[in-house]
């Protein structure tokens, strides 16, 4: 193993470290409380409709939900081990790890983009019913944060080349590693509340 | 390469891995003839699954375990709130359960 | 008090005398569902013909106050060295497109509580009108905040003009807007123009928006006249 270069050490107070920056936890956590929000709202008006949500949710693929949880999961991981690596500066693994991450991200989408399209062909669009009104809205902007999201690790692949030199290149690696995981933590409560609660 | 998969993101990723394929075939296959007791159960249980996934993300992943406790309470936080309004919502306010 | 703190009072004032006009004047917190029969539509413009046209009025006065607010803004971006001016112009053109399109809405309150007797077809047109136009132009809001946030993120300075985190929070702040766009599919529900996600999560949102950025605002007024203040001596 290499020694660790100096500056990719975190700034570590008798308190702790904070991952990226404490801004990109404004974000985050205003994210998070946004779509605890929304995730509230599905379950209350699921409440009014029973039925209509049951019936509706029976016509999602399961199978298409899974797979792009455990795509995401695995991105996840690769971004854990890409940290890992840029913070060794073993930067040929650390690019090859983002690579991974950002390919699984790009079928996550893939996935979706097939899903949507089932679901259209079977005329189950957004004003199909209130239950196809969240689907679409709460996927949708997962996917957005997604999309975002790889633009990110396309910029982190570049810079992990060049490897972490200053203060300001690890905050960029860990912020975004950070809502990178966001987007994948996002996706683990919205696939049980839109695809499998009975 | 073996030096990747001994790093405790792994296990982290396989118990992350093994819950999601667990909660599927809650979700999907068993239940389907089941009483609704047991589906209402069976959903509480996919629901507290994933929040204990939802930390592991949060405390391994996201490094929130290296982080102050302000940071960690504050993820606590969300965390027992988003169930407690979940289940709350979906067992006491959902006709039927 | 200088000049630059009179145009940031432009933002809270617009949230309480806008406050004012909309809840207690137009009582249009909830908003009236778009579900709502014509008939009783006409009914409610009629029984309230003349407070619905009281609030439009102080709705009007609170708009304008947002233009000295949005230039002010500006003016403190271009302080920011690393930020381009055409970051500082799409906040202050968004802005002004926001401000226009806050207006439309409230003409066409005031013009359905003006002559209430015509066909209650056409005052559901209006009042259609009106809501949709209130919560579905997203996309301008959404620029704006995105501009002054990345701008914010941008400041590479050692004592930047606004702290990084409110850099992310206006980011976080547009992307509560974008679900604004559904209340043109939904008649009732989480998605309708008086439902969760176009009415009640961007009002609470928008309004604290104008809060914090009035604290920062005023920091941000503070540094420039310590820096000038610095310079001169």
């Amino acid at each position: 193993m290499t020694a660790p270069a100096v500056v990719s050490e975190a700034p570590k107070t008798s308190n702790g470290h904070i991952p990226g920056e404490t801004g990109i936890w404004v974000f985050v956590l205003g994210d998070m409380t946004v779509f605890a929000m929304l995730f509230a709202g599905f379950v209350f008006y699921r409440a009014e409709q029973l039925g209509l949500y049951l019936e509706s949710q029976a016509a999602l693929n399961q199978t298409f939900g899974a797979i792009n949880t455990l795509l995401l999961l695995s991105s996840s991981w690769f971004v854990v081990m890409g940290t890992d690596a840029a913070r060794r500066d073993a930067r040929a693994l650390a690019q090859r790890l983002f690579a991974a991450a950002f390919l699984c991200g790009a079928g996550f989408g893939l996935v979706k983009f097939f899903e949507y399209r089932e679901k259209v062909l079977q005329g189950l669009t957004p004003v199909a019913n209130e239950f196809y009104s969240f689907y679409y809205m709460l996927t949708g902007l997962h996917l957005l944060h997604v999309l975002i999201g790889m633009i990110v690790l396309g910029f982190v692949f570049l810079r992990a080349r060049a490897g972490i030199r200053t203060a300001s290149d690890r905050m960029f690696l860990e912020g975004s590693a950070t809502y990178w995981h966001m987007v994948d933590l996002l996706w683990i409560v919205l696939f049980p509340l839109l695809y499998l609660m009975k | 390469m073996i030096s990747l998969l001994r790093h405790p993101a792994t296990i982290v990723w396989l118990i992350l891995a093994g819950v999601t394929v667990f909660s599927w075939w809650l979700g999907t296959d068993h239940g389907s003839g089941a009483p609704l007791q047991a589906h209402v159960n069976i959903t509480t249980g996919v629901i507290l699954l994933s929040l204990v996934k939802v930390r592991l993300i949060l405390f391994h992943f996201m490094e929130v375990r290296e982080a102050p406790w302000q940071l960690k309470r504050v993820c606590d936080a969300w965390i027992v709130v988003v169930g407690l309004v979940l289940i709350g919502l979906y067992r006491f306010a959902t006709p039927g359960n | 008090m200088n000049g630059q703190r009179w145009c940031a009072l432009g933002g809270p004032a617009f949230v309480l005398l806008f406050s004012v006009g909309f809840i207690f004047c137009a009582g249009f917190m909830p908003a009236p569902a778009p579900t709502m029969p014509a008939d009783e539509l006409a009914a409610m413009y009629r029984d309230n013909s003349v407070m619905i046209r009281v609030g439009c009025a102080l709705m009007m006065f609170a708009t304008g106050l947002l233009l000295p607010w949005l230039s002010l803004i500006s003016a403190q971006m271009s302080r920011i060295k690393t930020c381009s001016p055409a970051l500082a112009n799409t906040q202050l053109t968004t802005g002004t497109a926001v401000v226009a399109f806050l207006m439309l809405p409230v003409l066409l309150w005031a013009v359905t509580a003006f002559r209430p007797e015509r066909d209650p077809a056409m005052t559901q047109l209006f009042n259609d009108l009106a809501w949709l136009c209130l919560v579905t132009p997203v996309s301008i809001a959404v620029l704006q905040v995105v501009a002054l946030g990345v701008a914010i993120l941008g400041d590479r300075a050692a004592q930047p003009v606004f702290p990084r985190w409110a850099g992310y929070y206006n980011l976080w702040t547009g992307f509560i807007f974008v679900p604004g766009v559904a209340a043109m599919f939904a008649r009732s529900g989480p998605f309708a123009w008086n439902g969760l996600l176009p009415y009640w999560i961007p009002f609470a949102f928008f309004g604290a928006w104008f809060l914090v950025m009035y604290v920062l605002l005023l920091g941000a007024i503070r540094q420039q006249e310590q820096q000038q203040a610095g310079t001169a001596a």
